[in-house]
């Protein structure tokens, strides 16, 4: 079996007293798929900040590609960061809230990090960005600021803005959660997509459909630790843990 | 007791005219120089090595915590006594320059921290260092902020400026006191530069308004 594009191995993570994620082993094979499911307060959003170090785990290491994403504590302050950032910009992260750049307009933002991160001239970017932008249906709202687009609309310019990196693995935290329903299925049809041509995607979600047709494993997460994970068909058919049944429950039939 | 004469007055306009130009001239080069020290105290005061938290702490506490005239007095007064002799227009540029900059210290970390955490997250994910996304995401955000409460404080700073006339550094408020001197006309010449410093203050609440607009328009938050 090929080296794993994200290894995550015991990780933990509190905030003050407050354990959220308490001993997670996880691994997403190179160009698949894994949603993770679970209530509210179960350390899903948690455990993908913790992935790209938002949120610096308390213990425990992520490996992306068969490279740590941090160094040892004892490494200078100045190598740290450098090795955060070059490891962050392999790691796309699209939030629930968007958290489009107002000040720049959609290709602005999408050209912020090839400006930036990867110093790239201009005119190359620009290129770039607007086949990108392209690519999310977007063409004709390059010039827009995020303040003149929908919902739907500034998600899908903060995928490209991600996808423009050319990450080894997205995260998507919640990306539908904050849409109007009628402008959910925009955003999700591109991540299908994505999906469909071997992006490596780690899915944080409550669109069950989405997980069940898309991914191909699905991890349920409770209080902090992986309840269980099977393949969709598996764990939306025949759940093994009575957790997992309640759960499901609830948000099936409603 | 007699009445009102502005005649008297209005005949040395050349002289407030040059008070104002002083006080004009005092007032902007303090604002660049406070305006730097501002970013740069309001930088330390979050920045994750802990003596410069509580130098910039210190520095915000002390400038706002002791009167302006005060300081002048001390860097003019004062610091010859330590070797530092400072010509009465120099001494007057550096106390205006730390006093008002404590002051726009903790109006820009105010409006730096104001920007939605998002923001630097964002930032962050796509790689970018501290520093970068403080340059290009946090602070053109920032500055939009801060246009109306830096107005304040710029107009503080002119009026601060009549302090000047104590270390006898020519200005409106000195100035007005020659004129007083020689004229025995108060009333006439105090509303003269009354006028005048309101007039100044006008025109900069006139500019923030400008330059909050303008901000906007060049940040795509409004489209005229």
């Amino acid at each position: 079996m090929s080296e794993p594009m994200v290894r995550i191995t015991g990780l933990r993570k509190s905030f003050g007293s407050n354990e959220v994620l308490r001993g997670i082993d996880l691994s997403v094979e190179k160009g698949t798929t894994i949603a993770v499911i679970g209530p509210s307060g179960s350390g899903k959003s948690t455990l993908l900040r913790c992935v790209n170090h938002l949120d610096p785990p308390t213990a425990g290491s992520i490996e992306i590609d068969g490279e740590p994403m941090s160094l040892r504590p004892d490494a200078p302050y100045r190598r740290q960061e450098a090795q955060l950032n070059r490891m962050r910009s392999q790691v796309g992260m699209v939030f629930q809230r968007f958290n489009l750049f107002p000040h720049r307009s959609a290709i602005g933002n999408v050209m912020e990090g090839l400006l930036v991160v990867r110093r790239m001239a201009e005119p190359e970017a620009r290129r770039i960005a607007a086949a990108m932008l392209d690519r999310v249906g977007l063409a004709a709202k390059m010039d827009a600021y995020p303040a003149q687009l929908s919902g739907g609309q500034q998600q899908r310019v903060a995928i490209a803005r991600s996808l423009v990196m050319e990450p080894k693995v997205m995260l998507f935290d919640e990306a539908t959660s904050a849409l109007d329903p009628e402008l959910v299925d925009e955003v999700l049809t591109v991540m299908r997509e994505l999906a469909a041509e071997g992006l490596t995607m780690i899915v944080v979600t409550h669109e069950m459909g989405f997980a069940r047709d898309v991914a191909r494993s699905v991890v349920f997460m409770d209080q902090g630790v992986i309840v269980e994970q099977a393949a969709p068909q598996d764990i939306f058919v025949a759940p093994q843990h009575d957790r997992t049944r309640q759960f499901l429950r609830k948000v099936l039939h409603h | 007791m007699p009445g009102l004469d502005f005649d008297v007055i209005l005949q040395r306009w050349p002289e407030f005219l040059v008070g104002a130009r002083a006080t004009i001239i005092y007032s902007g080069i303090s604002l660049f120089f406070a305006s730097a020290i501002g970013l740069a105290v309001a930088l330390a005061r979050m920045s994750r090595v802990t003596p410069l938290r509580w130098f910039a702490r210190g520095y915000i506490d002390f400038v706002r915590g002791t009167p302006a005239l005060v300081q002048i007095f001390f860097v003019y007064f004062g610091l010859p006594a330590i070797g530092i002799n400072l010509s009465a227009p120099t001494a007057a540029v550096v106390a205006l320059s730390i006093n008002s900059g404590g002051y726009l210290a903790e109006i820009f970390r105010g409006g730096i921290a104001s920007v939605d955490r998002g923001q630097a997250e964002a930032a962050r994910s796509l790689g970018m260092s501290g520093a970068e996304s403080m340059r290009r995401i946090i602070l053109p955000q920032a500055v939009l902020r801060v246009v109306p409460a830096a107005a304040g404080e710029f107009t503080n700073l002119v009026k601060g400026t009549s302090l000047l006339s104590t270390i006898s550094v020519t200005e409106l408020t000195r100035v007005a006191q020659v004129i007083v001197g020689t004229t025995f006309r108060p009333i006439e010449a105090y509303l003269a530069i009354a006028v005048i410093y309101f007039i100044l203050n006008a025109f900069i609440a006139q500019g923030a308004v400008w330059l909050e607009r303008r901000l906007m328009r060049a940040q795509g938050l409004i489209h005229v």
